[in-house]
C-alpha cells in the first residue's frame, strides 16, 4: 500500500480518512482539501488534446540572427500582431518558423518581410541560403580577446600587485603618470570601446529579451556588465582607483563572445540533418507559360500544369511522369541506398532527387509529398512542448526573474549589515553572471535535434516528441508478421504443372488483386482470360482461349466438386504444413496442376528476434491463421488476429510490463498505438507516423538496433544536459550568493556550463551497428538489457 | 553563506523529494483551478503561492528565534547548545525518515496538525485562485501545513536564538523546497518516478543525518564566530576583489 495521494510508501499506522490511507497529516490534509481536482487532473492529463489550430496556408521560413530560445518567444509574439498571420512559431534549434497565413491577403513572397526586423532576417526556404556572416563574429572575437589582454596586462602589470599587497603604492611613485594616469586611462577607453562594440549583440538580446517579456541570459550579464562598468567609470572620475572594476567587464565580454562563437559552429552541427531536410523541401516548381519555363511557387500551380525537374534537383511534389526518365535518388523517403530507374507513368515522390535525366510530370496539386509530411512531423517532434522541454523552457523563463531578484536581495543583504558598497555589488554581480539559464533552455530542444537529425542520417524517423521519456526496459516485445518479418509481398516457391497451366493460371491471377494472385500472376504472360468470377477466400474462375480455368485454394475446388490429386496435394501440402499457401489450377473437371506461394522473409528476421528474445519475451502477432515458419523462434504465438484485436493483446501485455510493438504501421496502428513504444517498417506515411513512435523505411530489420540505440544515446544526452544544469546552478549561485565567486571566474564557469551543454548535444551519437554506447548492466529481473545494448553485440 | 542558512537550504532541497506527491498536489491544483490562463499569469500564480508559503515559513522562524532568544535570556547558559542539540536530534530524525528507517517523526506532524485545523479554514477564502493575491493568500495558509521537514527547519531557526536569523533560515529552507515545487506538469511525473527509488531517498535521509549529526557536533563544541558581524568580515576577505591597501 502507498499513500492515495503522493505514492509513498506508508508508516504504520497510516493516517486515514475515510478509506484513504496516507503517509502523513500533509498529505491527508491536501487530499482531503483538492483531492477529487487532483485526481481529476491525474486522469485527464495524458489526454490533453491539442487546440485546433488556425486555418490558412503554411510555410517554414529560414531565420537567421536567432542566438537563444527567447528569440522564439520574441518573433512569434512580434508576428501574431500582424493581422494576416494567424500563427507563427519558430524553432531556435533549426533557425526555421512555421508560420500559417492567409492566403488571401498575403503571398509567401511577403512573408520575409513582415518577419524580418530586430535584427532578424527571414528568408524563404526557396531561396538560396545566405553566407552565415561568421567572419564579422570571428572579428568580434579577436577584438574582444586583443582588447580584454591589453586591460588585463595592465591590470597585471600596476593594480594586481598592489591590490595584493606585493608592491607598495609608494614604489609606484616613480612611475605615477604611468600607474595613475596613462593606464586607467587606456583601460577605460579600452573597456568602453569593448563595451560599445564586442558588447553590441549581448544588449541587443537583452532587448530581445525585454520585448519578449522572457528575460534571458543576455539580460542578467548586461546588467553585470554594465553595472560593473558603470560604478567603475564613476570611480574613476572621483580618482578613486582601487575602486574600479574595468577587468570584471571585459572579462564577462570576451569569455561570453568566445563562448558563444563556439556555440554557433556546435549548433548547427547539432541540428545539421534536420536544417539540411527543412532546407531540401522547396516549394517551387519550373513550369512553361506563355512559351516561356518560369518558376512559381508551389502552391501557384495551375492544375493539369506539366513541370520540369532537372538533373540534381528535388522533386517537389508527388507526380505522374509524362517525359523523360531519370534515375531518382529515394533515399530519404524508402532508405533505398541506390538510385531507381524511373519512366514515363510512374509515380515520381516529392522530395525524391532527381540523379541523372530530366523529366516532366503532372502534379496532383492535392497531395501532400512525403517530404512536405516528414517534414511536417520532424517540425513537431522538434517543437513540441510537452515533458521536459516544456518544463525546462518554463524553469528557464522562471530562472532570470528569480536570478535578478536573488542578486539584488543579497547585494542589499550585504550591505545594510555592513558590508562596503563594492562587497555588496560585487556578490550581486557574481550572482547574475554565473548563474546559467541557457543551460535549461538549450538541453532538451539540442539534444532532441542531435538524436532526431542523427537518426535521419541513418534514415531512421523518429516521430514522436516524448521518445526520449518512455519506460526503457521492455518486458515484452511485439512483432506483427506480414509486413514486419516478411516483406509483405508473396512468392512462388514451388510450380507443380506444365508450362500450359502454368501459363492459363497466371491469367486467370492477373485479373485478381490478392498478394498470392499477384505472384502468381508475374509467372508467365503470353495468355489473357475475360470474365472474372471472384470467389472471394477461395479463388477466382476466368475464362482463357474460350475454357473456364479455376485457380484457388482447396476450397474453391471442393465447392466445384473437383477432385485434388492425392499425389500432387502430398509435393505441394506435404513439405512443411501452413508454411506458404498452395494454390491449385484446374479446368474442364480437373485438377491440373498446383503452386506452393509463401511471403517472403526479410532476411535478418531470425538473427533481429533472437537477439531480442535474448533480453525480453517476444510474441508473434498475425492475422494469418497459422504463423507459418516463424512461430517456432518466439515465446508466445497469436494467430488469427484481427486487426482490431490486436491493441486489446497489446494492452493485455502492458498490464505485465512495458511493452514494445514492431508492425507496419497499416492495419495495425492501433496495435502500435497502444504500446509503449513503437516502431513501424515502412514508407513514412502520415498514417504510420501517428501510430508510431519511430519510422524506419527500407527493407533492413535490424536497423530497429539502431533506432534503440539512438534513442537511449538521446535520452542519456538529454539526461546529462538537465542533471548538468541542475546541479551547475545549484552549486554555482549558492557559491556566488555567500560571496566566495570571483566575478571572473563566475563568468568562466558559466561560458563553460552552456558550452558543455551545447558540445555534449553536438557530439556525434554512438552507431548502432558495431561501435556504441556502453550497455546498461542487466539488473536481476529487469527484462530486456539486449534491447538498449547497442547493435552487433 | 552562513552554516545554518546552508543547512536549511539542504533540508529544504533534500526533503522535498518527500513532500513533492503533496505539494505537487496543491501546485497541481492550483493549475487546475486557474484552467486556460495563459503560461505567464500561471508561472506568476506559482509565484505568488511560493512567496506566500515562504513568508509563511519566514514568519514562524522569526517566532521560533523569539522562542529560542527568550530562553537564552532567560539564561540557563546552556540554552544555545540545547537548542542546537534538539536541532541537530530533529534532523537526524528526519533524515531517518526520509530514508524510511524511522518514522518518529510522523508524532511532531500529528502535533502539527492541531494547529493546522484553527489555521485552514481561513484557506478556504482564497480557493478557487483567479487573481495572483488569492494564490498568495493560499501559499501563506498552506505554509503551516503539518510537516516534519519544516519543524526540523524550524528547530534550526530556535537554535539560532534570533528573530531575524529565524526568518532567514526558514526563508533559505523554503527557497531550498522551490525547486520540487516547480516541477509541474509531465516532467513531475518522472521526478515522482525517481523520488520512488528507494536509493535516492536514502541518499537524501543519509546526507541530512549528517547534517544533523554535525549540528550536533557544533552544539557541544560551538565554533567561534558565528554572528552575523563576523560573517560579512569573512566575506569581506574571501571576496576576490576585496583591494587591501
Amino acid at each position: 500500500m502507498t499513500c492515495r495521494l503522493c505514492g509513498l510508501p506508508l508508516p504504520a499506522p497510516p493516517f486515514r480518512a475515510g478509506e484513504n490511507s496516507f503517509c502523513c497529516p500533509g498529505c491527508r490534509e491536501v487530499f482531503q482539501r483538492f483531492g477529487d481536482v487532483i485526481l481529476d487532473g491525474r486522469a485527464r492529463a495524458p489526454a490533453g488534446p491539442q487546440p485546433g489550430e488556425p486555418e490558412g496556408a503554411v510555410a517554414f521560413l529560414r531565420i537567421e540572427g536567432m542566438h537563444c530560445s527567447s528569440c522564439e518567444t520574441l518573433i512569434d509574439r512580434m508576428a501574431e500582431r500582424i493581422g494576416p498571420l494567424h500563427a507563427v512559431r519558430s524553432n531556435y534549434a533549426t533557425a526555421t518558423a512555421r508560420v500559417v497565413y492567409d492566403p488571401e491577403k498575403l503571398r509567401e513572397e511577403d512573408l520575409p518581410a513582415l518577419l524580418s526586423g530586430s535584427g532578424y532576417r527571414a528568408s524563404l526556404r526557396s531561396q538560396p541560403r545566405p553566407a552565415p556572416d561568421t567572419d564579422r563574429a570571428l572579428f568580434r572575437v579577436v577584438t574582444a580577446t586583443s582588447l580584454a589582454a591589453v586591460v588585463m596586462m595592465l591590470y597585471l602589470a600596476f593594480f594586481y600587485p598592489t591590490h595584493l599587497g606585493l608592491v607598495d603604492y609608494a614604489d609606484l611613485e616613480p612611475v605615477r603618470w604611468l600607474a595613475f594616469g596613462a593606464a586607467p586611462a587606456a583601460i577605460f577607453v579600452l573597456t568602453s570601446a569593448m563595451v560599445a562594440y564586442v558588447g553590441l549583440p549581448l544588449f541587443r538580446g537583452a532587448l530581445v529579451g525585454i520585448r519578449a517579456g522572457v528575460l534571458n541570459m543576455d539580460n542578467l550579464l548586461s546588467v553585470a556588465v554594465l553595472a560593473a562598468y558603470a560604478y567603475s567609470t564613476v570611480q574613476v572620475f572621483r580618482g578613486n582607483l582601487d575602486e574600479m572594476y574595468f577587468d570584471v567587464a571585459a572579462a564577462i565580454l570576451t569569455v561570453v563572445t568566445v563562448g558563444r562563437y563556439f556555440e554557433a559552429g556546435a549548433r548547427a552541427r547539432a541540428a545539421g540533418a534536420l536544417e539540411r531536410l527543412m532546407d531540401a523541401w522547396t516549394p517551387v516548381a519550373r513550369v512553361m507559360r506563355e512559351g516561356r519555363p518560369t518558376t512559381v511557387p508551389l502552391d501557384r500551380l495551375r492544375p493539369g500544369e506539366t513541370l520540369t525537374v532537372g538533373p540534381g534537383e528535388a522533386i517537389p511534389i508527388d507526380g505522374i511522369i509524362q517525359t523523360g526518365n531519370a534515375a531518382v535518388d529515394i533515399s530519404l523517403l524508402t532508405g533505398e541506398p541506390f538510385p531507381v530507374r524511373q519512366e514515363p507513368g510512374d509515380l515520381a515522390r516529392g522530395g525524391t532527387i532527381v540523379v541523372e535525366g530530366e523529366i516532366s510530370l503532372i502534379a496532383d496539386p492535392a497531395a501532400e509529398s512525403q517530404l512536405q509530411t516528414l517534414t511536417r512531423i520532424l517540425w513537431d517532434v522538434q517543437s513540441s512542448t510537452s515533458g521536459a522541454r516544456g518544463l525546462a523552457d518554463r524553469v528557464a523563463r522562471a530562472f532570470v526573474p528569480f536570478v535578478l531578484v536573488l542578486a539584488a536581495a543579497v547585494s542589499i543583504w550585504f550591505f545594510t549589515s555592513g558590508s562596503p558598497l563594492r562587497d555588496a555589488v560585487l556578490v550581486g554581480l557574481a550572482t547574475l553572471i554565473v548563474s546559467c539559464p541557457c543551460t535549461f533552455g538549450l538541453a532538451v530542444p539540442l539534444a532532441t535535434a542531435a538524436g532526431v537529425s542523427a537518426a535521419l542520417g541513418r534514415g531512421i524517423i523518429f516521430t514522436s516528441a516524448d521518445l526520449f521519456e518512455r519506460p526503457r526496459d521492455f518486458r515484452t516485445v511485439v512483432f506483427d508478421k506480414t509486413g514486419t518479418l516478411s516483406t509483405g509481398a508473396m512468392s512462388v516457391e514451388r510450380i507443380e504443372a506444365a508450362p500450359g497451366a502454368v501459363a492459363r493460371a497466371a491469367a486467370v491471377e492477373r485479373l485478381s488483386p490478392h498478394p498470392v494472385a499477384r505472384a502468381i500472376a508475374g509467372l508467365d504472360a503470353s495468355l489473357s482470360a475475360r470474365e472474372m468470377e471472384p470467389h472471394p477466400g477461395r479463388g477466382v474462375i476466368a475464362t482463357v482461349g474460350g475454357t473456364r480455368v479455376a485457380v484457388g485454394g482447396r476450397a474453391l475446388f471442393a465447392a466445384l466438386g473437383w477432385d485434388v490429386p492425392a499425389p500432387l496435394a502430398a509435393r505441394l501440402e506435404g513439405g512443411a504444413p501452413g508454411a506458404g499457401v498452395v494454390s491449385y489450377v484446374g479446368w474442364e473437371g480437373a485438377v491440373r496442376g498446383g503452386f506452393l506461394t509463401r511471403d517472403s522473409a526479410r532476411a535478418q528476421w531470425r538473427d533481429v528476434v533472437a537477439r531480442i528474445r535474448s533480453g525480453a519475451r517476444t510474441v508473434l502477432l498475425t492475422g494469418a491463421e497459422h504463423p507459418g515458419g516463424y512461430g517456432p523462434d518466439f515465446d508466445e504465438v497469436h494467430s488469427g488476429v484481427p486487426p482490431e484485436a490486436k491493441a486489446a493483446i497489446v494492452r493485455h501485455y502492458r498490464g505485465e510490463g512495458p511493452v514494445a510493438m514492431i508492425g507496419d504501421g497499416s492495419n495495425d496502428a492501433p496495435a502500435l498505438s497502444e504500446a509503449d513504444l513503437s516502431i513501424a517498417f515502412g514508407a513514412p506515411t502520415a498514417l504510420a507516423a501517428e501510430a508510431a513512435d519511430i519510422v524506419i523505411p527500407g527493407q533492413d530489420l535490424a536497423r530497429i538496433f539502431d533506432a534503440f540505440a539512438l534513442v537511449a544515446a538521446t535520452r542519456r544526452r538529454i539526461r546529462q544536459n538537465l542533471a548538468w544544469a541542475l546541479l551547475y546552478n545549484a552549486t554555482a549561485i549558492p557559491l556566488a550568493l555567500s560571496g566566495l565567486l570571483n566575478p571572473l571566474f563566475a563568468a568562466l564557469a558559466m561560458s563553460a556550463s552552456s558550452v558543455l551543454v551545447i558540445w555534449n548535444s553536438s557530439r556525434p551519437l554512438p552507431a548502432g551497428e558495431g561501435a556504441g554506447a556502453p550497455a546498461r548492466p542487466a539488473r536481476a529481473g529487469a527484462p530486456l538489457p539486449a534491447m538498449m545494448k547497442p547493435a552487433g553485440e | 553563506m552562513e552554516f545554518s542558512l546552508l543547512t536549511a537550504l539542504t533540508i529544504g532541497l533534500l526533503g522535498s523529494t518527500h513532500c513533492l506527491g503533496m505539494c505537487g498536489g496543491i501546485v497541481g491544483a492550483l493549475d487546475a483551478g486557474t484552467g486556460g490562463a495563459p503560461g505567464a499569469r500561471r508561472i506568476g500564480y506559482h509565484l505568488a503561492y511560493n512567496a506566500g508559503r515562504i513568508a509563511s515559513y519566514a514568519a514562524a522562524g522569526a517566532l521560533a528565534g523569539l522562542l529560542g532568544a527568550l530562553a537564552a535570556t532567560a539564561s540557563f547558559g546552556n540554552a544555545l547548545p540545547l537548542g542546537r542539540m534538539i536541532a541537530g536530534g530533529l534532523m537526524i530524525a528526519l533524515g531517518l525518515y526520509l530514508g524510511g528507517w524511522w518514522r518518529a517523526i510522523v508524532v511532531l506532524e500529528r502535533a502539527g496538525g492541531h494547529v493546522w485545523k484553527r489555521i485552514e479554514p481561513l484557506g478556504r477564502a482564497f480557493f478557487p485562485v483567479r487573481t495572483a493575491g488569492q494564490a498568495l493568500g493560499l501559499g501563506l495558509i498552506w505554509g503551516w501545513l503539518p510537516c516534519g521537514l519544516v519543524y526540523s527547519a524550524l528547530a534550526l531557526a530556535m537554535a539560532s536564538a534570533s528573530p531575524l536569523r529565524g526568518a532567514q533560515i526558514m526563508a533559505a529552507f523554503g527557497l531550498g523546497t522551490l525547486p520540487a515545487l516547480v516541477a509541474i506538469g509531465a516532467f513531475a511525473g518522472a521526478l515522482r518516478r525517481a523520488v520512488a527509488n528507494p536509493l535516492l531517498r536514502q541518499a537524501a535521509g543519509l546526507t541530512i543525518v549528517v547534517f544533523g549529526l554535525y549540528v550536533c557536533m557544533t552544539a557541544l563544541d560551538p565554533p567561534v564566530h558565528r554572528g552575523g558581524a563576523a560573517r560579512h568580515g569573512q566575506t569581506q576577505e574571501t571576496a576576490p576583489a576585496a583591494r587591501p591597501i
